[in-house]
């Protein structure tokens, strides 16, 4: 049945996976709160169901960009939560030995390139990427995740562009949490639906549920699908709604409390966790067991990420070319 | 009798290398079946296919962005940006992405590129196709800046610019490309040449003349001019930027005691306050005279030919700026 | 045992909050996330959380004192015999 793409174990999976990404940034943002994240944290409460349901419709060949908000797609592509928070911490066992933090962290095995600090930057990086897959004549895909507010830097139209006219094998993700920052959509752009702008450039452009899983998943498979079929690119429009302020400590006042209340109601969780209880029998006590395992996983990661070693002052100068002269590095 | 030009230089390293690793591509506006605007690619498209070599649309973000992602994944692409002056578009992909992945993600990426800058005037090609912004990209750590001077020197650094594991800015002057003192032929064989040695062009006892690119012709033309005045001048080349050869250049400069930097950018935070301020503090000793930087006056780049004359170190200014510091030390 | 819990640090430039509101009093019981203050930074107010589950067993400062980052703000117990303990040792 199409609309049911999973067995009820992925379906617990999948339910798992974006509770562990929510978990993963409530701690988080206690942990900074406390003291042990030196720097930004943009939470992705509220769209753990883009990255869950895009992911689960990738395969190992396969490579990502990744933006600011990137925490949820990287645990959806299977990144050691542990290793993410001794990131975090700025750790030199993190996943850039603690010289990239939230905005860059990074897992080359998983082909996960990054998340970025700059606004829409990941979505030329997939497609350079994506143009590599094709030279090689690889199966991959390369997908890239932004948000509506990169929908109108340059760098998005280029690639878009550019894209299209190569048929590169691609998966463009608008994950619009109708907010650039603190902006609505309605004050940045004058369009409704961002997947409109695919037509600009001659490429396939769908709008899906982006608090449902299983419609993202769905949406990606189609995409993925055609992208190996050589067809070239897809613009995603995921509709969805950033819980939270911008970054921590943003209390996002600027929205009203009736559309905060009403996507709350329409919380991707939430709202999965009582359809598997209609449809498979997932009961509250399933759920509670899953909310423990989660809990015991992050304690776990945070405790170790805790214990893990500090960088040597001396790392400042590795990972990058410095000049010297007569054998001292040049300051 | 045909000549190795420096745009053969360019077009045979870039050819040799995509022979060798079919991970080297190309990509760039209008480097396909045009050949280029300044015929730097000419007869790679025939030669190479669709595969290697990306026409693109005009488009320098996601150009130089392309290369970057393709880099990522172990491609060593070769971007063109066509008028040195259009990389402004493409900042971010240079400065904040190709720069910083690898360290930024402590050295578990790395980005193998390199992004060709045709810089310099053309003659009257004015305020946006004219510029020399080599400084900037020495200001960016995790980047390399190339800039060679003759035509062996531009095969022999693009060859070692492509096989570099980390990014490369390599600035051609389109000027040079028809390229005075090449060797006899069309294919001259060259080796790789390493990044961070500086080549000494002609040796002098005076002063120590500092010049890259195709300021590096003027000051040998100014040298020759002085030797008639009795001055002798050392005409140094650094031909790359970052990493820079401060070995060869303190070893010049202990044989001459004075320096010069001449290059077409600006004075003003041009990459010859960067050498002098070095010299300043390390060949302290040395110098018998003040370090002196001459280039480009701190206006745009005018279209009159008289005012372009007039904003560019010519090979009048740096004669009379040379004479003028070997003099003082000699009235003293 | 009770766990003494700092002034946060929100924005990057944040240095020390405020104290405009407790809504919470020693003794209350709180969940993780729950809010139970208010603090001003940078001419901004920011809902100050429950940084866990447990027991409010002290308030470290009344409202309008100005709080470093870092500084110890408050103290949660984690159950009623946690906070019975923290009570006789601070009497």
């Amino acid at each position: 049945m199409a609309s049911e793409p999973w067995t009820p174990d992925q379906r617990i999976d999948a339910l798992r996976r974006m509770m562990l990404i929510r978990r993963f940034e409530e701690k988080a943002a206690r942990l900074r709160a406390r003291g042990f994240i030196p720097g930004f944290l943009h939470p992705c409460i509220g769209q753990e169901a883009v990255a869950v349901g895009v992911c689960s419709a990738l395969g190992p060949n396969d490579v990502l960009t990744s933006t600011h908000r990137g925490h949820g797609h990287m645990l959806a592509r299977g990144a050691d939560p542990a290793r993410m928070y001794a990131e975090l911490y700025a750790r030199t066992t993190g996943y850039n030995r603690g010289k990239g933090g939230s905005l860059h962290m990074i897992d080359v095995d998983l082909g996960f390139l990054g998340a970025n600090g700059i606004v829409g930057a990941g979505i030329p990086l997939a497609t350079g990427a994506a143009l590599q897959l094709k030279r090689k004549g690889s199966d991959g895909v390369a997908v890239s995740f932004f948000g509506d507010g990169a929908t109108n830097q340059g760098a998005f139209h280029e690639s878009l562009n550019l894209a299209a006219l190569w048929k590169l094998p691609v998966l463009f993700v608008c994950e619009n949490n109708l907010y650039g920052e603190f902006t609505r959509q309605d004050r940045h752009q004058a369009i409704t639906d961002i997947a409109d702008r695919a037509a600009a450039y001659g490429m396939v452009g769908t709008v899906v549920d982006g608090n449902d899983v299983e419609a993202v998943h769905l949406a990606t498979r189609e995409a993925v699908a055609r992208a190996r079929n050589g067809e070239g690119p897809t613009l995603i429009e995921a509709k969805t709604y950033r819980h939270r302020g911008h970054f921590e400590g943003d209390m996002a006042r600027y929205r009203p409390e009736e559309e905060v209340a009403h996507w709350m109601e329409r919380d991707p969780i939430t709202t999965y966790a009582s359809r598997l209880a209609d449809e498979i029998g997932f009961t509250d006590a399933d759920l509670e067991a899953l909310q423990e395992s989660v809990e015991e996983q992050l304690d776990a990661a945070a405790a170790w990420a805790e214990r893990q070693p500090h960088p040597d002052p001396s790392d400042s100068t590795t990972d990058v070319f410095v000049d010297d002269f007569a054998g001292v590095a040049l300051r | 009798m045909t000549r190795f030009t420096y745009a053969d230089g360019i077009r045979q390293a870039m050819a040799e290398e995509m022979e060798r690793d079919p991970d080297v591509f190309l990509l760039g506006e209008d480097i396909g079946p045009s050949g280029g605007v300044f015929g730097v690619t000419k007869g790679l498209w025939e030669r190479f296919g669709e595969n290697q070599i990306w026409d693109t649309p005009i488009s320098e973000e996601a150009v130089v962005g392309a290369a970057v992602g393709a880099a990522l994944l172990g491609a060593k692409p070769i971007a063109e940006i066509m008028f040195g002056d259009f990389v402004t578009l493409a900042m971010d992909m240079l400065v904040n992405q190709a720069a910083k992945l690898r360290y930024m993600s402590g050295g578990k990426l790395s980005v193998p590129m390199v992004v060709r800058i045709v810089t310099g005037t053309g003659g009257a090609t004015s305020a946006q196709h004219s510029q020399s912004l080599e400084a900037w990209f020495t200001h960016v750590p995790g980047l390399k800046v190339v800039a060679p001077g003759t035509p062996t020197d531009a095969k022999g650094l693009m060859l070692t610019a492509i096989r570099d594991p980390d990014p490369v800015v390599y600035f051609e002057h389109k000027l040079l490309y028809g390229g005075r003192g090449g060797p006899a032929g069309d294919v001259v064989p060259v080796d790789p040449i390493p990044f961070g040695e500086g080549r000494v062009h002609r040796k002098g006892t005076d002063v120590t003349m500092v010049s890259y690119l195709r300021t590096l012709q003027h000051s040998l033309e100014a040298a020759e001019r002085l030797a008639e005045e009795g001055i002798s001048c050392e005409v140094w080349d650094p031909r790359t930027l970052v990493p820079f050869d401060y070995e060869g250049l303190a070893a010049s400069i202990r044989r001459t005691g004075r320096l010069v930097i001449a290059h077409e950018a600006p004075v003003r935070g041009g990459f010859g306050a960067e050498i002098a301020a070095w010299a300043a503090r390390e060949c302290f000793g040395d110098l018998k005279a003040p370090v002196v930087r001459i280039g480009a006056q701190n206006a745009p780049i005018p279209y009159a030919p008289e005012l372009e004359n007039t904003v560019l170190p010519g090979v009048d200014r740096i004669v009379a700026e040379v004479r003028q510091i070997v003099d003082d030390g000699r009235s003293d | 045992m009770a766990t003494t819990y700092p002034m946060p640090k929100w924005g990057v430039t944040m240095e020390s909050g405020t104290i405009e509101e407790w809504r919470v009093e020693p003794g209350d019981r709180v969940a993780e996330g729950d809010v139970i203050g208010v603090v001003s930074s940078d001419k901004i107010e920011v809902d100050l959380e429950a940084p866990a589950n447990g027991i409010v067993a002290a308030l470290l400062h009344p409202v309008g004192t100005t709080v470093d980052c870092g500084a110890d703000l408050m103290v949660l117990a984690d159950d009623e015999d946690d906070y019975a303990q923290y009570l006789q040792q601070n009497s």
